[in-house]
């Protein structure tokens, strides 16, 4: 899977190019993530709008990368078309990640 | 090496003959290329000094017959040509020979040279064919190792149509690979009361199922029942035991995978009580059972829960419904809702639960047959992608209720 990142004000928008979050596509999905944080982002928004399918491994890499993230950081996602979102309310990761409708909307709730 | 020396000039074929004895070979010369074609049948030539010209059959020929999959090994050939051009070059080749040398000015340091080459050539056929040798009873190895595992785990599954009060359990299991990640269980914990889960670990294969089968050791009764264990036995036992969310809680903490191997499952457990007819659900991440009511239409039961091992101190909470006879509840893992068919279609929710209830009125074991021959033409016949599970409750007619027995 191929991720499109830019950098708005302080946060690193992410945006997934590809339809499946899956065992395929998770492990470089997390290694890349993961390095983003390493070097020092702590604002990152995940933008899902293109992916119709999360399987096991790709909400065990969303996870993960969530864990990596310092305390004072935040990461959020955007987008989340119908079958992720149900996945999302399924395993109550609602309530773990700040879910925005879109980029902007997420862009000012990290602003504020 | 044995070499094989083809050529109906008889002067030439015993100069090429003894040229290649001096370089210490063991020379056959034949002198046509049908007697060479019989020759090889020894099954000892490793490589052919062919004339291009000559009768019955020529040099081209029998290079074809050499590439024709009846011989067993790579068998190196070189033509002996006069023909020079490009056009002959390249009609020699598509017809099998992989080296030239002229015959005019003929040149033994050449045809030496030529020959190393191809024995080079030859000794890393050897190689690779002995690596292919070695790999195959490898794999044969891991394979045996795989499927005596699939019977392990395929053994710590419940036997058929296992009874508790009037409710009868059947289930369906198909894994992907020889081994799998999800798993069920139906434990009784008293005369009163039956636990039962199914359990998806993330991801699948051999890492995946031996999360699995660690997961069934932990589940027993006296894991499930908790400290009612060490209460008097009584028949309320599972009240003062551990309740339905306290289980998977403790399964949570249990669980909680490091960074690297996030290695979490989704499971539903939950607990019958035969004398009330209520079954206790907690949900964790799961797709969420299917009720079909013997008066209603069919619905799934629960809103979902965190998946276990994912994050510490997640709470988990328990839905109560009442059973009665007629009702069916299934439960199973996304294998079967995210089956994919050749256009990428997902079986989905709706398909599955539009089937269940269509075949609300046939024996449970017919309903579980026939949803997996539906799984397989979906999948259209292929290696299933994820393993495909399903625990079947079916709550039986106004018998009296009957000791919990397997």
């Amino acid at each position: 899977m191929k991720l499109e990142d830019n950098k708005c004000g302080n946060a690193l928008v992410i945006k997934l190019v590809g339809d499946r979050l899956d065992a395929a596509a998770a492990p470089g999905f997390k290694e890349t993530v993961t390095r983003r944080i390493d070097d020092g982002e702590d604002t990152i928004l995940l933008d899902l709008s293109l992916v119709d399918f999360i399987d096991s491994s790709g909400l065990g890499a969303l996870v993960s990368v969530l864990k990596r993230m310092s305390p004072a950081g935040k990461l959020v996602v955007c987008g989340l078309r119908d079958a992720a979102f149900n996945m999302f309310r399924l395993t109550r990761m609602d309530k773990v990640f700040p879910i925005f409708p879109s980029q902007a909307e997420a862009l000012t709730a990290l602003e504020a | 090496m044995r070499v094989l020396v083809a050529d109906d000039d008889a002067v030439m074929a015993a100069l090429l003959g003894e040229l290649l004895t001096t370089w210490g070979h063991d020379v056959v010369t034949v002198y046509d290329g049908e007697q060479a074609w019989l020759a090889l049948a020894d099954g000892e030539i490793r490589l052919v000094v062919s004339d291009w010209e000559m009768p019955v059959l020529d040099g081209p020929g029998l290079c074809r017959r050499l590439r024709s999959g009846a011989v067993p090994h790579y068998i190196y050939a070189i033509l002996v040509t006069g023909y020079t051009s490009d056009e002959d070059l390249v009609k020699g080749m598509a017809a099998g020979a992989d080296d030239f040398v002229r015959k005019t000015p003929f040149s033994p340091d050449e045809l030496h040279a030529r020959v190393r080459a191809g024995e080079r050539i030859l000794a890393l056929e050897g190689e690779l064919a002995r690596r292919n040798v070695e790999l195959e009873s490898a794999i044969g190895v891991l394979h045996d190792d795989l499927e005596a595992a699939a019977s392990v785990q395929k053994s710590l599954l419940p036997a058929d149509a296992k009874i508790a009060g009037n409710v009868q359990f059947s289930s369906m299991f198909c894994p992907s690979t020889h081994v799998s990640g999800d798993i069920f269980n139906v434990v009784p914990l008293d005369d009163r009361t039956c636990a039962f889960y199914v359990v998806d670990v993330a991801g699948h294969g051999v890492p995946a199922s031996l999360t699995a089968v660690s997961l069934s050791n932990i589940l027993t009764r006296e894991f499930l029942a908790g400290a009612a264990e060490n209460a008097p036995a009584n028949s309320a036992a599972i009240d003062s035991g551990r309740s339905v969310p306290e289980v998977v809680t403790s399964l949570n903490e249990r669980f909680q995978a490091d960074h690297e191997s996030a290695r979490y499952f989704t499971m539903v457990y939950g607990v019958l009580d035969c004398e009330t007819s209520t079954i206790k659900l907690c949900e964790a991440g799961h797709p969420l059972p299917i009720l079909i009511p013997i008066d209603g239409p069919a619905r799934t039961v629960g809103s979902g829960g965190f998946p276990v091992g994912l994050l510490p101190g997640s709470t988990y909470e328990a839905d109560e419904i009442s059973v009665r006879p007629g009702d069916r509840l299934y439960l199973y893992s996304d294998g079967i809702t995210e089956c994919t068919n050749g256009d990428g279609e997902q079986f989905g929710d709706e398909r599955l639960l539009s089937y269940l209830e269509e075949t609300r009125d046939l024996p449970i074991r017919a309903v579980l047959e026939g949803l997996e021959r539906s799984i397989s033409r979906w999948n259209g016949g292929d290696d299933l992608d994820d393993d495909v599970s399903m625990l079947a409750l079916d709550v039986l007619g106004d018998e009296p209720a009957e000791t919990v027995r397997d």
